[in-house]
């Protein structure tokens, strides 16, 4: 039975890339766990090497692609999720794919699942990064899936190695007793904010609730923070980002401090919410013990993911795509926006979908009026387009400048014929809007499809 | 020019679903009518005087941050019944109308006290209600269609003196049984409803903001209809969709 479920699931595996079905990077695992329940404890046990899980709401994907690229490049054979199928169903699907060959498994895990994935997977190293609002309609609230965060971790091993992002403060309060502790964060950078945004939340103290004090803070309510009433503070640095550099829209460079030294750390990956990506790789590589100089290379090497700063050339305009899917990578975004020289295009894109949450609410805690003296040409998008239309009038951004696209068809062809030459085009869409751009592109040549492209 | 004076109760704790909008929606409706207004931030441990306000809101929070509140708001219950009996217009939402009520009891069992505002009780039920939503609403001799989103636990029952805001065409409203969503009392009104609300329904924001230049006046105001293609084509698309099956 158990070889017939795998069979019936490889079949599908197999097909569903020609059948356009989204690369095959979910569907397989469904099919598997319906016949066999128990299919990724099973097949996980093969990875004797280890088994590594990411989890966030922002930065998963690009982390989970960037310790990936490091793997390969230290020549340790190990499977990945690298497409973003992070439920179930697509961690089974990768370990479907899984050759006998493969030792290691570097998995990216969403923060709802993340209790029961750690169940069954027994990782040996977890790295958690950040908890933001997103998708308000589908956990209800934040705070349940903190305190499940905090349970699994009351349950671990202790040779769990845990590896902390130590500037968001709910992450350390519900690590803090476990013993097999590595945190990593930011050091003093001038690219910190002036103020906690509008959209963060959790800046009370997880201990007592007193509001938390910041001597700097990065995004949303991360930071160097501690509390004057109970004395929880963000603890020592074992991997510290510090010296960074953001170079436009384009690159980061920082060293990493820690035990060992200084390592210079370039990736072709903007902004500070990269910076936390490739450090929480960078840790995590040198967990595995694989040479600094081979991450290094290895980061700067790395493509962003599809959809996460990608470049597309529409014509003789560039079109770069920022994935913003809820008000803290949105704010990111936004602050990133802001390094580019220049004034810029840009299209905002809205859907409803399950994948991109169907309380669209957040969008008004979005810090969008920063960037209005940036914005040459203003297009709004998807489902949901007026929606964003009303929080730009709002906003205070004049109406005659806001065209409305809600056909992602229409939107292309006026950003093509209506840009000027060798001008650059800003996309920020939510997921399954990015996803429609996409498919859009790709059918029009202008890009290839995501399951084909490159670490 | 009036300028409205709004007070924006716990802006830092009951803020999640996006209540910043409908304080911006607030202050432009008043500036495109060559009016204005000051908002004022009340938090934990700062004093809510009655007299200061034409306008009062407070919106949704999670469960942690409405716990934290409670205990404060109940310092500032007298001076709120005291300025809702002289006429301040209030829009409560989600964890909003749970407050202005008697009681709101959660899944743990807890009770905590509301202000009691509006004459309703609320008890955490079984699934949360989340979803599209479509009234049809009444204010005194307004009839008109209200869209928005859905997302609670608790189940609100009205009593005699609280009439519904609408009656529910699309969603779950106050409990999912009653067919009412909302309630009005004197010029107090509490919703489950945000997305946020007051952008795509115009009218309420309206309403609202009469009411509150009439208290500031002390004189009968009528306010000039603002028309716009984006919110006459963000309800319509709403509405649509509401109904759709999806
Ligand atoms: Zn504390």
């Amino acid at each position: 039975m158990r070889h017939f479920a795998r069979f019936i699931a490889k079949a599908i595996a197999f097909l569903s890339p020609v059948l356009k079905q989204g690369g095959g990077t979910s569907a397989p695992g469904l099919a598997l766990l319906k016949l066999d329940p128990k299919a990724i404890t099973r097949m996980a046990n093969g990875l004797s090497d280890g088994r590594i899980v990411i989890s966030a709401t922002n930065g998963k994907t690009t982390t989970t692609r960037i310790l990936s690229k490091i793997t390969d490049n230290a020549k340790i054979s190990s499977v990945s999720n690298t497409a973003g199928a992070n439920l179930k169903s697509g961690i089974a699907t990768t370990l479907l794919r899984r050759s006998p060959s493969h030792k290691l498994g570097v998995f990216e895990v969403d923060e709802g699942v993340l209790p029961e994935i750690v169940t069954e997977i027994k990782p040996n190293i977890i790295v958690l990064m950040n908890l933001f609002r997103d998708q308000l309609d589908r956990y209800g609230e934040l705070e349940k899936i903190r305190e499940n965060w905090k349970s699994m971790i009351d349950g671990l091993p202790e040779c769990t190695k845990l590896l902390v992002n130590a500037d968001d403060p709910s992450l350390v309060f519900a690590a803090l007793g476990h013993p097999n502790l590595v945190f990593f964060g930011l050091g003093e950078t001038r690219y910190a904010l002036e103020s906690i945004p509008h959209a963060s939340d959790s800046s009370q103290c997880p201990r007592c609730n007193n509001q938390l004090q910041y001597s700097q803070i990065t995004i949303s309510h991360m930071g160097d923070w501690h509390c004057t009433q109970c004395g929880l503070s963000r603890p020592d640095l074992d991997f510290e980002a510090i010296e960074i550099q953001l170079q436009g829209v384009e690159r980061i460079k920082f060293k990493v401090l820690s035990r060992t030294g200084e390592e210079v750390i370039e990736a072709k990956l903007p902004g500070l919410y990269n910076v936390y990506n490739a450090l929480a790789a960078f840790t995590a590589a040198r967990q595995l013990n694989i040479e600094a100089a081979v991450a290094q290379t290895a980061i700067a090497s790395v493509n962003a993911a599809f959809g996460r700063t990608e470049s597309i050339q529409l014509a003789d305009k560039d079109l770069t795509l920022l994935l913003a899917k809820n008000p803290a990578g949105a704010n990111s975004n936004l602050d990133t926006l802001l390094l580019h020289p220049d004034k810029f295009h840009l299209a905002v894109l809205l859907n409803d979908r399950i994948a991109d949450g169907r309380d669209v609410s957040w969008i008004w805690d979005v810090d969008y009026e920063k960037i209005f003296h940036k914005i040459e040409s203003m297009h709004v998008g998807g489902e949901r387009a007026y929606d964003l239309a009303l929080r730009f009038m709002y906003g205070g951004y004049s109406t005659e400048r806001i065209t409305v696209n809600d056909k992602i068809g229409h939107l292309i062809d006026c950003l093509m014929t209506e840009t000027p030459s060798n001008e650059t085009i800003f996309v920020l869409p939510s997921y399954t809007a990015m996803l429609d751009l996409r498919a859009e592109l790709v059918n029009r040549g202008l890009t290839h499809d995501f399951w084909e492209e490159e670490l | 020019m009036t300028t409205v004076r709004i007070c924006h109760l716990y802006p830092d704790n009951m803020n999640i679903y996006g209540d910043r909008g409908n304080i911006s929606v607030l202050i432009k409706r008043l500036e495109w009518r060559g009016h204005s207004a000051i908002v004022t931030r009340v938090g934990i441990g700062e004093e809510f005087l009655p007299g200061d306000f034409d306008l009062c809101y407070l919106g949704g929070g999670q469960d942690r941050d409405q716990n934290i509140i409670a205990s404060d708001l109940a310092n500032k219950a007298a001076g709120i019944r005291s300025a809702a009996s002289d006429g301040v217009a209030f829009l409560w939402v989600c964890g909003g109308i749970q407050l202005a009520g008697h009681e709101y009891t959660d899944s743990y069992g807890t009770t905590l006290p509301g202000v009691g505002i509006l004459d309703l009780e609320t008890v955490a039920g079984e699934e949360r209600l989340i979803g599209d939503v479509v009234l049809d609403a009444n204010i005194g001799d307004d009839s008109f269609t209200i869209v928005g989103y859905e997302n609670h636990i608790g189940r609100t029952y009205l009593g005699p003196d609280a009439r519904p805001l609408g009656t529910v065409i699309k969603g779950f409203g106050n409990n999912g049984t009653s067919g009412d969503e909302g309630a009005v009392q004197q010029r107090v009104i509490g919703t489950y409803l945000h997305g946020p609300l007051l952008p795509k329904n115009p009218i309420l924001a309206d309403e609202l903001l009469t009411w509150s230049l009439e208290h500031r006046s002390l004189g009968k105001t009528s306010l000039e209809p603002l028309g716009d293609d984006f919110t006459e084509a963000a309800q319509a698309r709403a509405i649509e969709r509401a109904h759709a099956k999806r």
